[in-house]
């Protein structure tokens, strides 16, 4: 991942050495909702990166609440079409991790549970409406896509017992998560 | 021309939310998979087990449990497993000999030229007189009845199981509020015994559920106080059983008294007739798991949570047993995870679980001071004897010299490989 961000901040280097057109940055800060199975949560979004014609790669971060609360960290791409006047629509795809809020889980009714949350991949994608206000590139977002995030819970259980040392067995839980993104965005 | 383009790419984008919407609708469930650890029993029969009781090929340290000191000898017990006999002749380079196979063994304790240990339910001899070429003698069945198979798995009266064939599986699940997959528990009743005095019968640690007292082998299981005749070594006789209580843990030999620990307390007996022990003495405490150990005027106990022993407290607790009818709380000391424990003069060894090690001064039991303490390692448990500190870790076994009080110098570890 590390090298991922590297190579898209390299690229923006690059085209902004050669560039004829303008490159500038811009930024898209998102709340809205995410709709799965679970029940439904908030979620919150800062993407940052550069605008090449009708281009946007940047790097994201977030609150996301769906199920366990967690950080996604992801490297973002959008590109514009259809574009009439102040208003475009686009499309975006995201992709990175998603890093667990809280590490330890240790579960309450059993004494000897060690439960920690590890990082899992993170991607979404969608379709967006940007609708430009003013004359500098300030403007209303709005989005829909879909949306993954995989946490891992890793249990190491010290089945009680009289004297110890006591056998200990380990589990994993994989949370995969699909949900429904409905984003409202201020793009600046 | 252009506004049949824009016609034509609205109708292809209206077309192309309508299609997501509708397979977003199947994509939008979680997938919450469990993976855990499937055990299969694997059985030989009483017969094949007793003939592989004998001094097989070493073994590397995988999952080390109770220990024994006996002259230059360690026996470490394999958690279900069997025994480790270690030579000690030179603490700072133990050298793992041979292991007897002696499956679901716990608890172990040496006399002599025998090795008593638990095989699940029952109690058995091994002469050790050649540590090098150990030999089956006896089994005596249904010792420890309460000592039930792990993973649901009761074995019949004909056969034993001596070991577990694992297989990670991975289901899928519902919810999380569904996952209560808790893989059924191995219940653990063992114990050997320590001695406060030269290692004639040999030295165990404070988690001992065994101890040897002369010609007598005293054992405890869950509830009650079995005595043995071992004046034959090799062909130990039970003579006596005392209900002593529910949830015994430990017993501790001092003097003609035992020591035993229990979930709700300690209880005192008096051995001055061996084969007839008697309850002199009791304190109680909260619930809570407790090793004890005791000198001429004290005994120290150790309580801790995050067992099937309950409560909530870690501490440990010096209660004055001068009177043994009446024992006096004398005070509590605050602790991580105390477990087992050593006294060797005025030092005080204790296993605080995943603290470490910690040695005290204890000249005044009322105001124990710390000495130094050794983290990163999770203790169980240790025998002091002769300057020499043995500590049962989860990651291996440990030697400690202790001959300058304020310090302690590790001599040598066998580590554990898992």
């Amino acid at each position: 991942m590390k090298y991922f961000f590297t190579a898209v901040v390299f690229a923006f280097l690059t085209i902004s050495s050669n560039a004829q057109h303008k490159i500038v940055f811009s930024s898209q800060n998102y709340a809205g909702l995410l709709e799965g199975e679970n029940k439904s949560a908030f979620q919150l979004q800062t993407i940052n990166g550069f605008k090449y014609k009708t281009w946007f790669a940047g790097l994201g971060t977030g609150l996301d609440w769906y199920y366990q609360r967690s950080i996604p960290m992801f490297a973002s791409i959008n590109k514009g079409f259809l574009k009439k006047g102040e208003r475009n629509l686009f499309i975006s795809a995201d992709g990175g991790l998603s890093f667990p809020w809280k590490r330890d889980n240790a579960i309450e009714w059993n004494y000897g549970s060690n439960g920690k949350f590890y990082p899992g991949l993170y991607w979404s994608s969608g379709l967006g409406y940007k609708i430009g206000i003013g004359k500098n590139s300030d403007a209303v977002l709005l989005h829909v896509g879909y949306s993954y995030k995989h946490l891992i819970e890793k249990n190491t259980i010290v089945n009680p017992c009289f004297n110890p040392p006591c056998p200990e067995s380990t589990e994993r839980y994989d949370f995969r998560l699909r949900r429904l993104s409905l984003k409202l965005g201020w793009n600046f | 021309m252009s506004a049949f383009k824009n016609t034509v790419m609205k109708k292809i984008l209206i077309l192309a939310i309508s299609c997501s919407v509708f397979l977003l609708q199947s994509c939008l469930k979680d997938k919450l998979t469990h993976t855990y650890t499937i055990l299969t029993p694997v059985y030989k029969s009483k017969t094949e087990v007793y003939a592989n009781i004998k001094s097989n090929t070493p073994r590397e340290i995988q999952s080390p449990g109770k220990i024994f000191l006996y002259g230059n000898y360690i026996f470490l017990n394999e958690i279900d497993k069997g025994v480790h006999i270690i030579d000690n002749s030179n603490p700072a380079r133990p050298v793992i000999k041979a292991f007897v196979d002696i499956p679901g063994n716990l608890d172990i304790a040496v006399k002599g030229n025998t090795l008593y240990a638990d095989l699940y339910t029952d109690l058995v001899a091994v002469d050790i007189t050649n540590p090098l070429q150990a030999t089956f003698m006896k089994c005596i069945a249904n010792v420890f009845p309460l000592r039930n198979y792990a993973n649901g798995f009761i074995a019949d009266s004909s056969r034993v199981i001596v070991d577990w064939i694992k297989r990670d599986t991975t289901v899928e699940i519902q919810s999380q509020q569904n996952t209560i997959f808790r893989r059924d528990v191995l219940f653990a009743s063992s114990g050997p015994a320590a001695n406060a005095a030269l290692p004639v019968s040999g030295i165990s640690g404070s988690m001992a559920r065994f101890s040897i007292v002369d010609n007598y082998l005293y054992g405890v299981n869950r509830s009650q106080l079995l005595t043995f005749n071992i004046n034959n070594a090799n062909d130990p006789q039970r003579i006596a059983t005392n209900n002593v209580g529910w949830n015994i843990e430990t017993i501790y030999p001092f003097k003609d008294k035992l020591f035993i620990g229990s979930v709700s307390g300690m209880f005192i007996y008096s051995i001055s007739n061996p084969t007839s022990p008697a309850r002199v003495g009791q304190f109680t405490h909260a619930s809570a798991c407790d090793p004890v150990i005791a000198d001429d005027n004290n005994a120290y106990i150790t309580l801790h949570d995050g067992t099937w022993c309950g409560g909530n407290k870690n501490v440990l607790d010096v209660v004055n047993v001068t009177n043994l009818s009446s024992p006096v709380l004398l005070k509590t000391y605050p602790m991580t995870h105390p477990h087992g424990l050593a006294k060797d003069g005025n030092l005080l060894f204790i296993c605080d679980g995943r603290d470490g090690l910690k040695m005290y001064d204890a000249a005044n039991p009322s105001n124990i001071i710390l000495k130094k303490q050794i983290t990163g390692f999770e203790t169980y448990d240790a025998i002091a004897w002769n300057n020499n500190l043995l500590v049962v870790a989860k990651d291996g076994l440990y030697q400690y010299d202790y001959s300058d009080p304020s310090t302690l110098v590790e001599r040598s570890k066998l580590t554990v490989n898992r």
